[in-house]
This record gives structure tokens, C-alpha cells and sequence, in this order.
């Protein structure tokens, strides 16, 4: 017998999940355009309920067991790390359910709201127009720095995150990020590369010492965020949330990397009003040498994050022809780590 | 082989000779790719090795290896931002 369609078994998922729903149907199934590490899905459903007409949008994210940094970036701990967000002012969808049983999609995954608005890539033509615009009409900007505030502001022991691993003191959380990207190299890599153990080195000898730990998101930037009216709506992709250094987010929104040709961190915001304002918001200072060393980390990562990309390809593992290019951005985010470093 | 590959192999061997001069490192030999797995250990040797070589040596050698490093990216960068 053939196999359902997944709208069929998404379907039947559902109701089982809303027994008291009747006549379910599913519409608006669009696979995302996004996703590296998971397939993203989203969809309405509508029922009938308690004699009313209901419709809800749903988002699913799926690991198709090869997607990127897999190792990583484990589904369930995404899943209740939204969850755990729920009774915060972080903006984030909700977390419905996560089912580890592979037979019933065919993969692991997790079902929560589809939050209302975009979230354009921001190193697309439009995307950058996008970002342009808000940027101008002023209201998303702050929107971008409130949303990073509430993040670091979080109390993140009541909210029950400490199941991510908390660092101990020193320099312990800088070097815990090493070996976890160094970890993916080790993976990735296909020929020696000495400017990545240069990299690493200088990295390991550099940490700094940890002031504070808070909630950090990993990659916070547009893209990662949903936008509506203006306004973050939600944070998304968290995939490498920790409990670490608050300044590993703003050396993030810092760096080169995200804003590819924008003057605006991120392509949204001016550099002097994100400083001000983030640290008006979450009564932190930032230090900029500090930031500086992530910066690099992120670099590093980067190059991390593309050596395993294009590892998938070539071995076969994953067609995305996306990650067929990726082989090409090594060496550019290597040479930005080398300037960095002042060679 | 190409010329590329010819230039990194030019920077790897003058690096070589003068990490020898400037830190006591044996002279390596083998094709490119063990050559560069040695530059890789090499690197890690000097970063462990900071105190006891002192930090004068251990900038110099540092120095002399971030060059032939931006020697060999660039080759790699013509390729890269040719596609």
C-alpha cells in the first residue's frame, strides 16, 4: 500500500491532538524557503469546535536527518526552551507538541503557532529593501533592541532554562563554544587548514573571562526574526540558545557578517543607537573588546558552519544545491577572521 | 599542477626555512598536504609552547606564519571570488 501524503498524516495528527475538533481540514501548506538544520512547514487548520468556526496557523519543524549543524541543534530542546519562553515577555510562538516517533512524519518534530508577519532574509534584494525601509520609519529599530533586551533581562533560572548547562566562572563559557564548533570542524573538515588552526588557537588563548551570564540566543539577527506592522513578533531559530555571555548576542548584531553592504547592524539599525539603547534597556555595558573576540568566534563558526555545509554536499548526504556553493565561502569568512586579527 | 597550488607551496617552503631559523622547528618535507597537517601541528606547538619559547620568539614565529597564511588565503581567495 502506498504511503500517505504527509497532509494526510499531518491531518491525522492533528485531530488526534484535537479530539474535540470536527471536520478538520488542513490548508495553506507551504514548505518555508528557510532552514538549514530542520524543514519548515506552515499551514492552517480549521474546525469546528463547541458549534463556532475555528482556524489556527500552525508552523512545523521537522530534522530531516541531514540537515546542518544536527548535532548541534537537538529538536526537543528547542522545543522546550519555546515552551519555557511561554510565561516570559520574550517574543516567541507557542509550543504545541514535539513527537520523537519518526513513523509518524517520518522525522522528528515539533508543532507550534505560525506567528503572524515576515520574516525576510536579509541577504536577499528584497529583504534588504525590506529592512531599508523599516529602518527608516524608525519604529523597528527599537523593536529589534527591546526584543534583544528581553532576552538578557530574562531570569532565566525561574523560567527553567537551566537544563542548556549552565558555565562555571572564568573563562569557561568562551572556551565550552570552542569546543563545540571545533567539535564540527573536527567533522567537516577534507584537507588541513592552518588559518583555521591559527584561528582556533589564537581563540583558546584569548577567551575572556566571563561577567555575567544570561540567556543568549546564538544567532540573533534579522532573519531570525518575525516582523509585523514594524514590530518583532517573535524570536525564532533556536537552535543555539545557551546560558552564557550576554555580549556573544551583541557581538552578533556587531559583526560584518550580517550585514553584508548595509550600513545598519543587521541591515536595521545604526550602530550608535543599538550601543545606547541596549545598554539604556538592560543596565549592561558593553565592551567592545570583548565583543571584538566573539566577533571572531562568530567568524570561526561561520567557516564551521560552511565546511560542514558543503562536507554534506560533497559526501552525498544532502541535495540542497544550496549547500553546493558554501565550499566558496570558506576561504571569504576565513580571510575576514584574518583581517580581524590584523593580517 | 596548477598555479596556484604552486604558489602555496612556494610560501609553505619559505615558511618552513624560516620558522627553522627563528624557532628551532625541523625542516619539513612531503607533498602539500602533509606539509600543511605539520603547519597545523606547528601552530598548536607554538601556542602551547608560549612560555617556553618566550614571547619574542613566539611573535616572530607568529608573525612569519600569519604571512605565509594570507600568502596561501589569497591564492585560495582568486579562486574563490573568480566563481
Amino acid at each position: 500500500m502506498a504511503e500517505a501524503p504527509i497532509l494526510v498524516k499531518l491531518g491525522d495528527y492533528l485531530q488526534s491532538k484535537l479530539p474535540d475538533a470536527r471536520e478538520l481540514t488542513l490548508s495553506n501548506f507551504i514548505q518555508a524557503a528557510g532552514g538549514w538544520s530542520h524543514e519548515i512547514y506552515v499551514f492552517d487548520a480549521h474546525w469546528i469546535e463547541d458549534g463556532g468556526a475555528v482556524q489556527r496557523g500552525f508552523c512545523l519543524r521537522k530534522d530531516p536527518g541531514v540537515g546542518l549543524l544536527r548535532e548541534l541543534s537537538d529538536l526537543k530542546q528547542q522545543f522546550l526552551v519555546i515552551k519555557a519562553l511561554e510565561p516570559t515577555p520574550i517574543p516567541a510562538p507557542k509550543a504545541y507538541w514535539y513527537e520523537s516517533d519518526p513513523s509518524l512524519l517520518g522525522g522528528p518534530f515539533f508543532v507550534m503557532e505560525r506567528v503572524p508577519g515576515e520574516a525576510p532574509n536579509p541577504w536577499s534584494r528584497t529583504g534588504k529593501e525590506f529592512y531599508a525601509a523599516a529602518a527608516k520609519r524608525g519604529k523597528l529599530p527599537g523593536s529589534f533592541v527591546e526584543a534583544l533586551a528581553s532576552l538578557h533581562n530574562l531570569d532565566w533560572r525561574t523560567a527553567g532554562l537551566e537544563f542548556l548547562g549552565v558555565p562555571g566562572s572564568g573563562k569557561d563559557f568562551a572556551l565550552r563554544e570552542i569546543a563545540k564548533w571545533e567539535g564540527l570542524i573536527q567533522q567537516s573538515l577534507q584537507k588541513p587548514e592552518p588559518l583555521l588552526t591559527e584561528i582556533l588557537m589564537w581563540l583558546k588563548a584569548n577567551a575572556p573571562p566571563l561577567q555575567r551570564l544570561a540567556f543568549v540566543h546564538g544567532a540573533y539577527r534579522t532573519g531570525n526574526l518575525i516582523i509585523k506592522d514594524d514590530a518583532v513578533t517573535a524570536v525564532i531559530d533556536w537552535e543555539l540558545q545557551v546560558i552564557g555571555d550576554p555580549m556573544y548576542d551583541v557581538a552578533y548584531v556587531l559583526s560584518d557578517l550580517n550585514r553584508e553592504g548595509s550600513p545598519l547592524l543587521s541591515c536595521v539599525i545604526d550602530r550608535d543607537m543599538f550601543l545606547d539603547y541596549y545598554q539604556q534597556l538592560t543596565g549592561l555595558e558593553i565592551d567592545l573588546e570583548v565583543c571584538r573576540y566573539y566577533e571572531i568566534l562568530y567568524m570561526m563558526r561561520s567557516t564551521a558552519f560552511w565546511l560542514s555545509a558543503s562536507g554534506l554536499f560533497a559526501e552525498g548526504r544532502n541535495r540542497d544545491l544550496r549547500l553546493a556553493r558554501t565550499t566558496y565561502s570558506v576561504p571569504v569568512v576565513l580571510d575576514m577572521a584574518a583581517r580581524a586579527l590584523g593580517f | 599542477m596548477p598555479i596556484i597550488e604552486e604558489r602555496k607551496d612556494l610560501a609553505l617552503n619559505a615558511l618552513f626555512h624560516d620558522l627553522a631559523n627563528l624557532a628551532a622547528t625541523p625542516q619539513i618535507a612531503g607533498n602539500q598536504v602533509e606539509r600543511e597537517e605539520r603547519l597545523c601541528r606547528m601552530i598548536e606547538w607554538l601556542y602551547e609552547g608560549r612560555e617556553r619559547l618566550g614571547q619574542a620568539t613566539f611573535t616572530a614565529a607568529n608573525r612569519r606564519i600569519r604571512d605565509a597564511l594570507r600568502q596561501m588565503l589569497d591564492e585560495e581567495l582568486r579562486i574563490a571570488k573568480a566563481d
